[in-house]
C-alpha cells in the first residue's frame, strides 16, 4: 500500500527534542527514526511532508529530502520519458504477438518414420504449424480428425504448454494374425536350418529328418489325402545356425585435461543460434559438457540457453589388456548372435573364434545352434512360394 | 473494583484498561511499546518515554526508531537493558 501513496525519507537540519519528535509522532506517523550527528532522519508518507512541513515552521530547522520511493515519483518519472512508454508499448504488442502464436509443434510417441511423416502433413493440413493463432485452434476437432485418419492410434491429445503445442499419440499394437481353421493355409519354413523332426496334424508333409530347408520353403502342404486343398498344421523342429559379431579395439585413447577451461553460454531460438557473444576456442584437443535449458520454461518464448564448457585435453593411445578386449568383443558377439534366435528356440551348441582386423581391432565371431519350431501357415494352399 | 482486578475478571491484558506501558520484545533487537505518552530523551545509546504511571528507560547501542505513531512506537538495535522510574 505504501508503494501506491509514495513515502519520502527526510533529514532535519537542526535541534529536534524529544518532545517535539512526540509532538510530530502524534500527527505523522514516523518510521526509520535514527539520530545523526547533524540532526535526525526519518521516512513518512508523501502526504504528510506539508503538514511535516507546517509543524517545524518557526523551530529553526530545515528538512532535505532525501530519498522518494513509490508510484507517485515513479509515474513522474515515466511521464517524462516518451521514448520509454513506446519501447514499453513495442514490448508489449511484441509479447502478446508471441505469446498467442504457434512457435514449435511437437508430435511424440510415433515409432514409425512414415506414420510421423504422415502426422506432420496432416497437422499442416489441419492449421496446427508454426505461426499459426493459438486461439484460431480447435483442439477437439484436430484431436477427432487425426483420430479419424489414422485408426491405427489408441490415443491423441494435442496439449498446449506455452506457445508450444504437442501432439501425443500411442500407436496400437498390432494383434497376430489368425487364420480360419477351415481357410486352406501351408506350413512353411520360416528360417533356413536343417530339419530333425515332423509332427504332422493335418495336410502332407513335404520334408522329413535330415533335410535342410530354406527360408520361404513349404514344410507341410495344405493338401488332403484326396488332393483336396486343407488347413495345414503342424510342428517342425530344426537345427538353425545364427552367428554373431562383435569388434573391439586393442588400443584406448586416454584424455587427460591439462586444467585449462573456459565457459560460454549461447542461445537458440527455434533451433538457430544466436551468432552473437560466442567465444573463440583456441584448444587443439578438448572435450565439451553442455548444460541446456529453456527461459522461463519456454512459456512465451522457445529461447533456449546452452551453457558449455570447454576443457583442454591432451589426448594418447594406450595397449589394453588382451582378456579385457576379448572378453568385450565376445559380449559383443553374443548380444548380436542373441538378437538373431527366433522366440522358444534353445541353444544346443556355440563356437567362439577370435581375428584381428590389422593391428587395432579384434573381431569375435560366435556361432550359436539352436533348436527350434520354424513352421509358419501361410494363406493358399498347395502353392510352394520361396522367399 | 479498580481496573486491574476488572482487567482480571474479564481475562484481560491490565494495560488495556490501566493505559500502562505494554512491552514486546523480538530479543534485545526488537522492542515493541504501546501506550506510551511521548518522548522524553532520544539518543542513540539511550531512550527515555512516558508511560501513565511510570518513565521507561532503554540503554543500548545504535538505537533508533523504526516507527513511532500516537499509539505505539518500536525500538531497534541493541537493547542491553530496560528499565523503570516512577514519572
Amino acid at each position: 500500500m505504501e508503494f501506491f501513496t509514495g513515502s519520502v525519507t527526510v533529514r532535519l537540519l537542526g535541534k529536534l527534542s524529544a518532545a517535539k519528535l512526540t509532538q510530530i509522532a502524534q500527527h505523522i506517523p514516523l518510521k526509520n527514526v535514527r539520530r545523526t550527528k547533524d540532526g535526525v532522519v526519518l521516512e513518512l508518507p508523501l502526504g504528510d511532508v506539508r503538514a511535516l512541513r507546517t509543524l517545524l515552521r518557526g523551530q529553526g530547522m530545515r528538512m532535505r529530502v532525501l530519498k522518494r520511493r513509490g508510484l507517485p515519483f515513479l509515474r513522474v518519472l515515466l511521464r517524462r520519458s516518451a521514448s520509454f512508454w513506446v519501447a514499453a508499448t513495442a514490448a508489449l504488442l511484441v509479447l502478446v504477438y508471441l505469446s498467442s502464436t504457434v512457435l514449435e509443434v511437437r508430435i511424440s510417441g510415433v515409432q514409425n518414420a512414415a506414420r510421423l511423416s504422415s502426422l506432420q502433413q496432416q497437422l499442416q493440413e489441419l492449421g496446427v504449424q508454426r505461426g499459426a493463432a493459438l486461439g484460431s485452434i480447435d483442439k477437439r476437432q484436430v484431436e477427432e480428425a487425426v483420430q479419424q485418419a489414422h485408426p491405427e492410434l489408441t490415443y491423441v491429445s494435442l496439449r498446449r504448454r506455452g506457445t508450444s503445442l504437442e501432439l501425443f499419440v500411442v500407436e496400437a499394437t498390432d494383434p497376430p494374425e489368425i487364420f480360419d481353421r477351415n481357410q486352406p493355409v501351408d506350413v512353411v519354413a520360416g528360417s533356413a536350418g536343417l530339419i530333425v523332426g515332423v509332427t504332422v496334424f493335418s495336410g502332407t508333409a513335404l520334408v522329413q529328418p535330415g533335410d535342410t530347408v530354406r527360408q520361404g520353403q513349404v514344410l507341410i502342404q495344405g493338401v488332403d489325402h484326396n488332393g483336396a486343398p486343407c488347413h495345414a498344421s503342424g510342428q517342425v523342429t530344426a537345427r538353425l545356425w545364427h552367428r554373431g559379431a562383435g569388434q573391439a579395439d586393442l588400443y584406448q585413447e586416454q584424455r587427460q585435461t591439462t586444467g585449462r577451461q573456459f565457459t560460454d553460454t549461447r542461445l537458440s531460438v527455434l533451433g538457430f543460434e544466436l551468432p552473437w557473444f560466442q567465444k573463440e576456442n583456441g584448444f587443439a584437443c578438448y572435450d565439451v559438457s553442455h548444460q541446456k535449458g529453456r527461459l522461463l520454461d519456454g512459456l512465451f518464448f522457445p529461447i533456449e540457453w546452452d551453457k558449455i564448457t570447454v576443457y583442454e585435453v591432451v589426448s594418447s593411445q594406450a595397449r589394453r589388456e588382451y582378456d579385457e578386449v576379448a572378453r568385450q568383443a565376445a559380449q559383443r558377439a553374443l548380444t548380436d548372435a542373441l538378437n538373431l534366435i527366433p522366440n522358444g528356440a534353445r541353444v544346443v551348441d556355440k563356437r567362439l573364434e577370435y581375428s584381428k582386423i590389422g593391428n587395432e581391432k579384434l573381431l569375435a565371431t560366435l556361432t550359436l545352434e539352436t533348436l527350434a519350431e520354424i513352421g509358419v501357415q501361410v494363406e493358399g494352399a498347395g502353392v510352394a512360394r520361396e522367399e | 473494583m479498580d481496573k486491574a482486578r476488572i482487567a482480571d475478571a474479564l481475562g484481560l491484558p491490565r494495560s488495556t484498561l490501566t493505559g500502562e506501558l505494554r512491552l514486546h520484545f523480538d530479543g534485545n533487537s526488537r522492542l515493541v511499546i504501546e501506550g506510551h505518552r511521548g518522548l522524553q530523551e532520544y539518543a542513540p545509546e539511550r531512550i527515555r518515554l512516558r508511560g501513565r504511571r511510570l518513565c521507561l528507560e532503554v540503554l543500548g547501542r545504535e538505537l533508533a526508531l523504526e516507527s513511532i505513531s500516537v499509539e505505539d512506537m518500536v525500538v531497534v538495535g541493541e537493547i542491553d537493558s530496560v528499565g523503570f522510574e516512577q514519572g
